[in-house]
């Protein structure tokens, strides 16, 4: 089953923290799990930090 | 480090492992976005299609004197076909600390998710791994209670599809 999730709007800790739980429970099921930042073009000063995976 | 632009999306996508790149015509849309607070970044809503689902914290940024009109950013949230939205914070409070409500939302994300809890509380154990015992129960109570959370929410919620 293939799940896209975003995860945005945390502080970077809590985001990296989340997308490692993740990352490692997909392991556990033999599933694949890509991590890819989407960067936010309409706010340049303050990087945004938003997470996507793709769980195949 | 590559980055594909996708036509209609105003965003990229890079990967986090420097060897990959993206292809975002296999990427779509989202299926789930896990949010912390109801005001939904402007950038994001592209990915999003009607059958998204969004998990949010309802209470978030109660601090935050220019946060934007929450009652609005609820309706928008509720007009949404599929959508959770938790008192994340408090739960994570309840728990003894509010930062960790990025677990009670995953945890309410996991019923959306082709993953078991058992898979998501042995993972919060190896990721907590060099933590306090007592930190560890915390975010998995605190997961544990997302999860609950979230059904209750998909029960009472007349607008939400269970």
């Amino acid at each position: 089953m293939k799940s896209n999730i975003v995860i945005a709007g945390f502080r970077n800790q809590c985001i990296d923290r989340l997308v490692k739980i993740i990352e490692t429970a997909v392991q556990s099921e033999k599933l694949l799990v890509k991590t890819f930042d989407i960067s936010n073009n309409e706010n340049k000063r303050k990087k945004s930090y938003q997470k996507l995976l793709c769980i195949n | 480090m590559k980055i594909k632009e996708k036509k209609a999306i105003r965003n990229c996508f890079v990967s986090t492992d420097e060897s990959s790149v993206l292809d975002s015509a296999n990427v779509g849309s989202a299926d789930l976005l896990i949010s912390a607070g109801p005001k939904l970044p402007e950038d994001l809503l592209d990915y999003l299609t009607e059958f998204s689902w969004v998990i949010s914290d309802a209470n978030s940024f109660d601090n935050i004197l220019n946060y934007p009109e929450r009652h609005e950013e609820y309706i928008k949230i509720k007009s949404r076909k599929n959508h959770i939205l938790i008192n994340a914070s408090d739960i994570a409070a309840q728990h003894g600390d509010d930062r960790i409500s990025g677990l009670v939302l995953l945890g309410a994300a996991s019923n959306l998710l082709p993953l078991s809890e058992s898979d998501f509380v042995k993972s919060i154990y190896k990721v907590f791994l060099a933590k306090k015992e007592e930190l560890i129960k915390i975010n998995i109570d605190s997961f544990r209670q997302g999860k609950i959370a979230a059904k209750e929410y998909l029960t009472t919620s007349p607008k939400s599809i269970a």
